[in-house]
């Protein structure tokens, strides 16, 4: 079964950027243009083997997000990486504590990406 | 007592609002904003910035608002604010000594008037600041939008180029027809091959037909020679047969008839037996002719023409491995250059990421200028409303905040990637 990845981020560039990088690898990709498009398309039964989402996305910010996430049936594990422009600690802090399993500064070189990709969804 | 008189006031304008602008550049920090034509503006908030930085340095450095040093104080000030300790006036005109100190109640129309223009003019100019930052942000994204759709489509064409060349397998396809081809071409070689052969061994055996014809009209030629022998005995018997009738006078005269008789059939038996020969010679030499006319002329001339065909061929089958060749460097070459270009292309796909956070650091910038013009309407002391200094300390914070991440190359730096 192919790794499905599913994106989210406000920006319709970097929606692009990154699933282009994701799906020239062969994984597959299921977008998001925010947090509230992304609960709703996960509460729809979209079960993806990791997530990537920006972290200011306007009503539902990114850390928003993986609190909502975290209380979906069959998402409480799944890898989430916040990937963001943002570089401070104490929101580093705050995404850990709401369930982030990572974080990553944009720009973001598409082969450091997908080697972590690779690290928490083996056979990816 | 009144408030400090009008030199004072003007001295501190200057800093004022030139310390706006300093906080909104410096907070700015170092955007990469070369390219962007829509903040210009910018630039023209560069004197400024100069100017006041020391104010910029003064607010941060200083502390909290105490009884001893007013907030709203500027250091061009503080030494004339220190000298009026004494002066009662001066702690009435500057008001209580918090972050929001009260306006003086006091103050020279002529001097309201020329900080309103200033302000005024700082404003506008953050407001186009902010005007032109916005556009930027817009215009970028649609431009980096357009050519991510590009690259995109460049990529899915590399991407169909190469499926193609894989689902197609034409490199295989065409070395499969091509040993086809060529299979049959040798094929066809070797049965040119095996006709000469067996053109060779007919020539062979017509050659040994034709000796065993001499052989046999030379039996005949011999034959005749006995024949035209028997007929020189015959025609010496009647010769002798006559000399004999012609003794015996009368009673020989019949025998001389037969005797006459025997000798023109032996002439007869001769001319015939000469004419065989004669016959038998002209076959042999007819025989020859006709031979090397039908069969050795004939077979060199097919074999000439069947060595075009053989040598043609041989061209055509190098002809056809050459193309393979050719074709097959081509398709390698291709997929060879698509696998190059296909990591270009990726690494472009990601360098887009850089107008994402460009237009974040634009949009911190823009909430700099919002709080920028907003500490200036609180500037504003032609406005009745404004009762009480805006806190300098709260709009530094603002404006010097931590924006996102500078853009900076992902190919040349560490990659900030923290696993939890």
């Amino acid at each position: 079964m192919a790794t499905t990845i599913m994106i989210v981020d406000d920006s319709p560039t970097m929606l692009m950027s990154i699933e282009g990088i994701l799906s020239k690898a062969g994984l597959g990709v299921v977008k998001a243009a925010s947090g509230e498009e992304a609960v709703t398309t996960l509460q729809g039964g979209t079960k993806p083997n990791l997530l990537i989402t920006d972290l200011n996305m306007g009503a539902m910010n990114g850390i928003e997000l993986i609190r909502r996430v975290r209380k979906l049936p069959g998402l409480q594990f799944i890898p989430i990486l916040m990937l963001t422009t943002e570089s401070q600690q104490d929101k580093r802090n705050e995404a850990k504590s709401a369930g982030a399993t990572g974080w990553i500064v944009k720009p973001v070189d598409p082969d450091a990406l997908l080697k972590v990709i690779r690290q928490l969804v083996p056979g990816a | 007592m009144a408030w400090a008189p009008p030199p004072l006031a003007l001295r501190w304008s200057g800093p004022l609002c030139a310390g706006l602008s300093a906080l909104v550049l410096a907070g700015a920090g170092t955007v990469a904003f070369g390219p962007v034509p829509g903040v210009a503006a910018l630039a023209v908030l560069g004197f400024a910035a100069n100017w006041g930085a020391s104010w910029v340095s003064a607010v941060l450095s200083r502390p909290s608002p105490s009884p001893e040093a007013p907030a709203h104080r500027a250091p061009a000030e503080a030494p004339q604010a220190e000298s009026r300790q004494d002066d009662p006036g001066a702690q009435e005109a500057t008001g209580p000594a918090t972050g929001h100190a009260a306006v003086p109640a006091e103050i020279p129309a002529e001097i309201q008037a020329t900080l309103a223009d200033h302000l005024a003019v700082y404003d506008r100019l953050f407001e186009r600041a902010a005007t032109d930052t916005a556009s930027v942000t817009t215009e970028t994204e649609a431009a980096a939008y357009d050519i991510m759709t590009s690259l995109r489509e460049v990529d899915g064409a590399m991407s169909e180029l190469l499926a193609f060349l894989d689902l197609s397998g034409s490199n295989t396809r065409v070395v499969e027809i091509v040993d086809q081809t060529d299979q049959q071409l040798t094929e066809n070689r070797q049965l040119i091959g095996d006709f000469l052969v067996r053109r060779d061994e007919d020539v062979v055996t017509c050659r040994q037909r034709l000796d065993e014809l001499d052989v046999a009209t030379a039996q005949l030629t011999r034959a005749t020679d006995g024949v035209q022998a028997i007929a020189r005995q015959t025609n010496l018997l009647a010769l002798n047969a006559t000399i004999e009738a012609a003794r015996a006078e009368k009673a020989g005269a019949g025998f001389a008839v037969v005797a006459r008789e025997v000798k023109e059939l032996s002439s007869a038996s001769a001319g015939t037996a000469t004419r065989i020969a004669q016959d038998l010679a002209s076959l042999r030499v007819s025989i020859r002719e006709n031979f090397a006319s039908l069969v050795t002329d004939r077979v060199e001339s097919e074999r000439g023409e069947l060595m075009k065909i053989a040598s043609a061929i041989a061209s055509l089958t190098e002809n056809m491995e050459r193309l393979v060749a050719h074709q097959r460097d081509t398709l390698v070459k291709v997929q060879e250059e698509s696998a190059r270009i296909a990591q270009p292309i990726v690494r472009l796909i990601g360098s887009i990421q850089f107008q994402d956070v460009t237009r974040q650091r634009l949009q911190h910038l823009e909430g700099i200028f919002a709080a920028a013009r907003t500490h200036l309407h609180a500037l504003d002391l032609s406005n009745p409303l404004t009762k009480s200094w805006p806190d300098a300390r709260s709009f530094a914070e603002i404006a010097l905040s931590e924006g996102p991440s500078p853009p900076r190359s992902a190919a040349k730096q560490n990659n900030d990637i923290e696993l939890f």
